[in-house]
């Protein structure tokens, strides 16, 4: 195939760079193409891909694998009721203070307390009922892997969230 | 000191994606073409300033794009080879009245579009009036006639 060349007009055209060039284009919109399916899968937050839950003797909790920085994100966490009377108290710790920026708790808790090894959110039996979902609306603060946990009295689940930039 | 460096992420993620994209993207500002820009616009202006309006953010980050753009436009004219990679070459589509189909094929241009240009800058019937149709870095036709 006799390669085009203009060659009565002076032209910069490179048809072998060119070439290269289209080859690397096709590679880009695969990359782009994957992106975008992962995405939509849930790959960058709020999606199946994203959704988890751990559940540890009757305390459950779901939330995102990704997340977003600055971006909304929620917590929903089913505290062990069987046979519970008076507060219920939900620790949230390591990362998880300093690192979510908890915007609204649903519903109200009594009381917000600092303590040596996080935050504790302290309920009254009350305002939940048996099957009751404790939801945490907050924004994540700091990119990365993030690392912490939700307690509630001697039982632990373990959290692990990737934050976006 | 993220000011910056969310300006100059965006900067060159904005150049890759629209130099994979393909010449005829920016060549001539079809509708698909407007719309894209203007979506892209308005999606990259939170994440770069984000909830803050202070005037510094805005002078920061439009400095930022300033000097990232004459950077850049530096480097091409010191190191030729990049000025390939960034703005790409002409290429030949039509050569003495015959439409080269793989070239245009690579780069989605059709017979329509030539024929188009031919018509806009010559006043030009038919492909065999034309003697070159050269695809500019720019994404325009360019037509010379026989």
């Amino acid at each position: 195939m006799r390669t085009p060349t203009a060659s009565s007009l002076p032209l910069e055209t490179d048809l072998a760079f060119q070439r290269k060039f289209w080859s690397v284009e096709r590679v880009g919109w695969g990359i782009a193409s994957l992106l975008v399916a992962g995405s939509l899968a849930g790959l960058a937050g709020r999606g199946w891909l994203s959704e988890r839950s751990e559940k540890r003797d009757g305390l459950q909790v779901r939330y995102e694998r990704f997340a977003r920085a600055d971006s909304p994100t929620r917590m929903a966490v089913r505290p062990a009721m069987a046979g519970k009377e008076g507060p219920l108290i939900l620790h949230l710790q390591g990362d998880l203070p300093s690192s979510l920026q908890v915007s609204q708790v649903i519903p109200d808790p009594v009381s917000v307390t600092l303590t040596s090894d996080g935050l504790a959110y302290e309920f009254s039996a009350r305002q939940l009922s048996d099957s009751a979902e404790i939801l945490f609306y907050a924004q994540p603060q700091k990119v990365g892997g993030t690392t912490g946990s939700i307690r509630q009295d001697g039982t632990t689940v373990q959290i692990r969230q990737f934050v976006y930039p | 000191m993220d000011l910056v460096l969310r300006a100059a992420f965006i900067y060159f993620f904005v150049l890759l994606v629209l130099r994979l994209s393909g010449k005829r993207t920016l060549g001539q500002l079809g509708t698909f073409d407007f719309v894209l820009l203007m979506l892209m616009a308005e999606s990259t202006d939170n994440s770069i300033i984000g909830q803050d309006s202070a005037i510094t953010s805005t002078v920061v980050v439009i400095l930022t794009f300033i000097v990232l753009e004459i950077f850049m436009s530096v480097l091409k004219q010191r190191v030729p080879a990049t000025d390939k990679w960034l703005e790409g070459v002409p290429l030949v589509i039509v050569e003495n009245g015959k439409f080269i189909k793989d070239t245009a094929d690579k780069e989605r241009v059709d017979e329509g579009d030539v024929l188009q240009a031919a018509r806009q800058s010559h006043g030009l019937e038919r492909m065999e009036q034309i003697k070159y149709a050269i695809l500019e870095k720019t994404g325009g036709i360019s037509v010379i006639p026989k």
